[in-house]
């Protein structure tokens, strides 16, 4: 049973119990369609909670094990309540704006941080025939989320801006840049995956990649270098080290977001987590398959799409944490240089060789 | 099956575009002015694509989409504006230190 | 049915009231703001009611380019250059309204002239409720058929005019030798369409 039959049995329920009220059936439809809305965006923001919350204690237990640490331990079994406990600290702490800084914009950047995060996960394929609100996909899937992503950096400016601080001002500066030329490689990685598939459609990728582990877009030899170059500049559009320039505490004290703490910090936290999750999610289904099981089509194991869909992606996020640990912070003119002077190129000779296989027609 | 009538969109657009005049004609720095620039390109382009969405002069598919297609060369000739645009006004600023359109003349003194 | 419509009706009049309710208001507070940057940020919020009203006219692909191209890229362009001058001149760039009178007068007559001529218009009776066979999913093929097809020229002349005035903007905005430092960034063209 996929998530879509779900939300129609759902949906079924509701107007049937309505109609027991005397609720004329086509206000009861109206209500519905104004509530799946409402309730598809609280699914999105749901999702982005409970993936810091796993993210962050998995965050520290991973640091933990490649450092020959523990990691934390005291919180419940193993330490799998910190996150809990995390989150009680940010929301019990005080709220503080500092005196010069813009008050409206300090307090709409990291709101708009995280909008634009949750945003994109509308066009997310979770399951055959699922995105959050059933169809919203609309064809243009790949296209939505790559735009939404490069909003993201609205907020991060509009935060830096607002705090009125040298070392949030730099840090969104920066922040911008990166993810203004890390967008570029990334594009033209998901244009390759989007001439395999003749659809700018997500589910219409997947759907491309039907079938056992053999089908799916990274095993195709054409595809290694725009699995690689969208692997580095997703790791690059969400800041995270090496990339996290924009907020290098060596150099800028915490970069965009020195001037905030509590609730708004906490916000910027979970989207930065929630965009982890969302280039995860969106590599598996570009070239790992989505929700399609290794072992062939109609899975044999019957499991549903979405667990691995999210094993997948797990897979992804240990691989980049895993890369957080591993490699040194760049410097800023290596940032732009290694976007510039070598994705960007790398990116057109990947374009380039999928539109000869595609000549060819090995594709 | 649209119950919104052609009209709805079009004085939307038109509302839009009588801001964006308002906006280029009274703002006291350039930046702000191409901001104006930029509602009345938008509202041009809402008209565009509302027209080939209810009036196309035959039902065929290709001249459904024309209107769309259209919008797509303006939003790319709208980028090259920009950049153009922003790059004049930091020559303007770099040569003349002003950003008023209007205080940018060297012919009258 | 619902005071004689189906309810498919009332979701989009609510969408479509929401949409344009969102880029009147964004338009109005790009106008009126008071400083660049909020006035960038408003223009945010009227570009996404624009690309929700092309969402609503069968134009997905419009309404993920419009985020992507204007929203993503021209908007932080134009939030750049005002740093960049921010910095410069070190002090909060104001951007209040002159000329009030002339303003309003031009504003206001062009409203009413295209208020007239949208309710004067008489529009050739297929338009409505007899809307045009296009559906979302058949959109992208069909425009980039139409842009090698028939608006191949059309298409190849706005990638010279992107690359032209790429150039032209690192000329106009390159820091030239004995100009005041710290001007060194120039603005570049990021967008592709």
């Amino acid at each position: 049973m996929s998530i879509h039959t779900i939300g129609v049995i759902i949906k079924d329920w509701l107007i049937g119990l309505l109609a027991g009220w005397g609720v004329p059936v086509e206000l009861s439809r109206l209500l519905i369609e104004v509530l799946t809305w409402a309730v598809g965006a609280a699914l999105c923001i749901i999702a982005i909670m409970l993936a810091a919350l796993v993210f962050i204690y998995l965050e520290r237990k991973v640091s933990g094990y490649i450092q020959s640490r523990l990691g934390p331990t005291r919180c419940g079994p193993v330490g799998i309540l910190q996150s809990f406990v995390d989150v009680i600290k940010l929301l019990l702490k005080e709220d503080i704006v500092p005196a010069e800084a813009d008050r409206v914009l300090h307090t709409i950047g990291p709101i708009l941080f995280l909008a634009v995060s949750a945003l994109a996960y509308v066009v997310v394929p979770w399951d055959e025939g699922g995105t959050v609100a059933g169809k919203v996909d609309a064809g243009v899937g790949v296209l939505f989320m790559a735009a939404v992503g490069s909003m993201g950096l609205i907020g991060i400016v509009v935060g830096g801006w607002g705090s009125n601080n040298k070392w949030s001002l730099l840090g969104a500066i920066r922040g911008a840049a990166q993810m203004v030329s890390y967008e570029i490689p990334m594009l033209l990685a998901l244009m390759c995956v989007v001439l395999q598939a003749e659809t700018l459609s997500l589910a219409g990728i997947v759907e491309d990649q039907k079938g056992s582990i053999i089908a799916w877009n990274f095993l195709r030899p054409w595809m290694w270098l725009p699995v690689v170059l969208f692997l580095i500049s997703g790791v690059a559009e969400i800041n995270r080290t090496p990339f996290d320039i924009p907020e290098a505490e060596s150099e800028l004290v915490s970069g965009f977001h020195t001037e905030y703490t509590g609730m708004k910090f906490a916000l910027f936290f979970l989207a930065e987590y929630g965009n982890l999750l969302l280039v995860a999610l969106i590599f598996s289904v570009l070239f790992l398959g989505g929700w399609l099981s290794p072992f062939g089509y109609p899975d044999p194991l019957r499991l549903p799409g979405i667990i691995w869909l999210l094993a997948k992606s797990l897979l992804i996020v240990l691989i980049v944490m895993w890369v957080r640990w591993t490699l040194p912070r760049l410097r800023v003119d290596q940032l732009m240089g290694l976007a510039w002077k070598l994705m960007i190129p790398a990116g057109f000779v990947a374009l380039g060789v999928m539109c000869a296989v595609i000549m060819l027609g090995w594709a | 099956m649209s119950p919104v009538p052609l009209q709805a969109y079009l004085v939307v657009a038109g509302l839009l575009f009588a801001m964006g005049l308002f906006g280029v004609m009274t703002r006291r720095h350039a930046v702000a002015a191409l901001l104006g620039i930029e509602l009345m390109l938008n509202a041009a382009n809402i008209n565009l694509v509302a027209f080939s969405h209810y009036l196309s002069p035959n039902r065929a598919i290709n001249t459904v989409l024309d209107g769309q297609v259209f919008v797509l060369m303006v939003i790319a000739l709208a980028a090259c504006e920009v950049a153009v645009g922003l790059a004049i006004i930091l020559r303007l600023y770099r040569t003349m230190g002003v950003l008023n359109p209007d205080e940018a003349s060297s012919m009258k003194w | 049915m619902l005071f004689g419509l189906p309810y498919t009706n009332y979701v989009e009049y609510l969408a479509f009231l929401s949409v344009a309710g969102l880029t009147l208001l964004g338009g109005l507070g790009t106008i009126v703001a008071r400083r660049v940057f909020p006035a960038c940020l408003w223009l945010l919020v009227c570009l996404g009611g624009v690309a929700g009203l092309y969402a609503l006219l069968a134009g997905h692909l419009l309404m993920a380019v419009q985020i992507l191209v204007y929203a993503g890229a021209i908007t932080v362009l134009i939030i750049f250059a005002v740093m960049l001058l921010q910095r410069h001149t070190g002090r909060i760039i104001m951007a209040e309204n002159q000329h009030l009178i002339g303003g309003v007068l031009a504003a206001g007559f062009m409203a009413t002239l295209i208020l007239v001529g949208i309710f004067t218009t008489r529009y050739q009776p297929l338009a409505f409720g007899d809307t045009p066979a296009t559906f979302a999913g058949d959109n992208v093929k069909l425009i980039g058929h139409l842009l090698l097809t028939k608006y191949l020229l059309p298409f190849e002349v706005v990638s010279v005019v992107l690359l032209a005035s790429m150039i032209g903007a690192l000329v106009l905005a390159r820091q030239e030798p004995g100009e005041n430092p710290g001007a060194a960034e120039a603005p570049e063209a990021e967008s592709q369409p």
